[in-house]
């Protein structure tokens, strides 16, 4: 039976690959990009490409299982879900009543 | 004394750490999540669920109404889980349980609960740095 490549369960000691942080700081630069090609999915991200995209988690990686580098080395992807950013999170939804306007 | 170096971003302005979250299988699954002093309790991906190793809390799933997310309310199942933070340089928190709640979300949210609580933030958003210090 095959072994999956896809590295995501690390042990205690086991320090983060540096491709985890370079690779999240692309997405949040790329953010825009992203969302604009594959909507808002679950990606899979490895040195600074998309290897999968899935509507669920699991899709997402079985989407990367087919488009792996060359060769037989494990991989340390990351796996993000896109969603367009709200600017404020935290707004009630009330009417808001504004202030009455000095005419004087 | 352990710091953490956060990540810092703008446009639109962020402040993330990564967390290294105790998962089913026994390893650990390495996250970033957002500081977010607005949190009196961590958020965490629903879909997280399937892979993370939590424990209940009493409360359980619940429904939260009026959460101040507009025209909106959620449910959202709380837990305990297990993690520590690192960053790029290796360093390392002890590793503690954070009580968290698992919503329709697609970032983790790190709150004050179990973990801000216990920190210095110090965030510079004009040299795009900041740290998070425990004792």
């Amino acid at each position: 039976m095959p072994t999956s490549r896809i590295h995501l369960s690390y042990s205690r000691d086991e320090k983060t690959p540096p491709n985890i942080f370079t690779d999240h700081d692309w997405v949040r630069h790329q953010q825009a990009e992203l969302l604009a090609e594959y909507g808002e999915r679950f990606i899979v991200v490895y040195q600074e490409q998309v290897l999968g995209v899935g509507d669920t988690y699991e899709a997402a990686l079985q989407s990367a299982e087919s488009n792996l580098p060359p060769g037989d080395a494990e991989i340390t992807p990351i796996v993000e879900l896109l969603r367009k950013r709200q600017p404020f999170l935290r707004v009630r939804p009330s009417d808001i009543q504004l202030p009455a306007r000095d005419n004087g | 004394m352990t710091r953490i170096t956060l990540r810092v971003y703008r446009d639109p302005g962020q402040a993330d750490v990564f967390l290294n979250i105790k998962r089913k299988d026994g390893g650990y699954d390495k996250r970033a999540a957002i500081v977010d002093t607005g949190a009196e309790v961590s958020l965490l991906p629903s879909f997280l669920m399937n892979v993370l190793d939590f424990r209940p809390s009493e409360r359980g799933a619940f429904t939260i109404e009026q959460a101040g997310i507009a025209k909106q309310t959620f449910q959202a199942v709380e837990a305990y889980i297990t993690a520590f933070l690192e960053d790029e340089a290796g360093n390392r928190t002890n590793e503690f349980e954070i009580l968290a709640w698992f919503a329709d979300a697609n970032n983790i949210l790190l709150g004050f609960d179990g973990v801000l609580e216990l920190a210095v933030l110090h965030l510079d958003m004009l040299n795009l740095s900041g740290y998070l210090e425990f004792l």
